[in-house]
């Protein structure tokens, strides 16, 4: 089931609590690795966005979200990652798996449900975790945290840095 | 489990034989069960029944998504599966669990069982569905309308070309969508007919007529009416206490 991951690119996940810090910090890591550029950005496959733009008045679940996710996460692996890799590139991921986990974890969703769901997805070569750089909660347009912070009307960013600090210490991922 | 799990729990459990069930209608395109769900329906409303429906693939959150995508056909078979799965779990929240536990029937054109056979028809594991679907709430009655292959193709050609997912080309990869539609649709029948025996649907011989089908429908119906709460759906009850703010609104007495 999990898709394998060319042997010629690299794959880097980077996890970043605020969404308007992707683009300057997964250039930071492609410098660093000297790699080609190649940036996997949240939603798109513009799910998100779309009903973001529905006002139905209903709100999806967290489980509904991380299915939400995964769907996008299989759509950037699709036309973005897994081609980029094929072309002997190095792909940043922002955000990637841990970003899901985190948000299943933190909404008491089963970490064997989460596990099987993004079961079809590679892992990263190396895993990075940024905090966030801004004070104020962007849009929900922003990142997955700001869209399920907007949706679950709470700024999960706290939850987000904690739950990143303990991979972090558990030698999971890498501060950027 | 939680106080609010459990008061859940207990008010359906408290309806005793007069709780509402979910009952789905299953089958394959062309199997005339949308008729036959709209007949039961109107017959169950006559009985004095209170009837929810809910049909496949219908949320207005993720409906227009899933229907853009299909028109460009622009997903391939996880994204599919993801979304249907999403848009499920949504309306199971929304329409079917609080019908449910507010004591109504639920009719549903189409469960559970329709991903479980097209996605596998697609190629995706049936252990990695049920695990993007659970927790399952598994339905109290499962009518199966069973058609041959040349049947469900015969009575969709006789209104409309399939579409691009509906004929299964995106897996067949066969340009003529009738051509495309035999051999994808005899694959989900396949899975249909393994998943019956499995889940013990009741199946119902849909080339019968209309009036005899229903006639059979209404006596099935009323020999399992009153059966008790399977205590396996406590898991979806309690997941969906724990993350769904709209649980505690449906709680007598809250």
């Amino acid at each position: 089931m999990a898709t394998s991951v060319p042997s010629t690119g690299q794959l880097f996940s980077l996890d970043v609590i605020d969404g308007r810090d992707v683009v300057p910090a997964a250039k930071k890591v492609l410098k660093q690795h000297r790699g080609q550029n190649g940036i996997s950005t949240w939603d798109s496959s513009s799910i998100f966005f779309e009903m973001h733009g529905l006002e139905v008045g209903e709100h999806p679940s967290p489980r509904t979200l991380v299915l939400l996710y995964a769907a996008d996460i299989f759509f950037r692996l699709r036309w973005q990652i897994l081609p980029a890799l094929e072309q002997g590139k190095c792909v940043v991921a922002v955000p990637y798996l841990e970003t899901g986990f985190a948000f299943g974890a933190l909404a008491g969703l089963p970490k064997r449900w989460l596990t099987e769901v993004f079961r079809f997805a590679p892992k990263a070569a190396v895993s990075y975790r940024l905090n966030g750089s801004s004070a104020k909660l962007g849009p929900p347009t922003a990142g997955f945290i700001e869209f399920c912070s907007n949706t679950l009307n709470e700024d999960l960013r706290p939850k987000f840095a904690d739950y990143f600090d303990d991979l972090e210490r558990r030698g999971r991922c890498r501060s950027l | 489990m939680t106080d609010l799990a459990k008061r859940l729990c207990d008010q359906i459990r408290k309806q005793g034989k007069n709780r509402g069930l979910l009952i789905a209608f299953e089958g394959p395109d062309g199997s005339g069960k949308t008729t036959q769900r709209k007949l039961f329906k109107d017959w169950l409303i006559g009985e004095g029944y209170d009837v929810t429906t809910t049909k496949w693939n219908s949320s207005k959150l993720i409906k227009p998504i899933i229907k853009a995508r299909k028109n460009a056909r622009s997903i391939n078979q996880e994204e599919f599966c993801l979304l249907h799965a999403a848009d499920f779990r949504h309306r199971l929240e929304n329409e079917v669990i609080p019908a449910l536990v507010q004591g109504k029937m639920v009719v549903a054109d189409r469960f559970l069982f329709t991903a479980l056979a097209r996605d596998a028809a697609r190629g995706l594991e049936l252990d990695w569905l049920l695990h993007i679907y659970s927790p399952l709430y598994w339905p109290d009655i499962v009518f199966y309308f069973s058609v041959s292959p040349e049947t469900s193709g015969k009575r969709i050609a006789a209104t409309r070309s399939p579409k691009y997912y509906e004929s299964g080309q995106d897996v067949t990869r066969i340009d003529d969508p009738f051509q495309s539609y035999h051999q994808f649709i005899s694959r989900v029948i396949q899975e249909y007919e393994a998943l019956a025996v499995i889940f013990k649907f009741i199946k119902i011989d849909a080339e019968a007529p209309i009036y005899d089908q229903h006639i059979t429908l209404r006596r099935l119906f009323q020999k399992s009416r009153e059966r008790p709460w399977p205590e396996w759906n406590e898991e979806a009850i309690c997941d969906w206490a724990r993350t769904a703010p709209q649980a505690c609104e449906v709680v007598v007495g809250h």
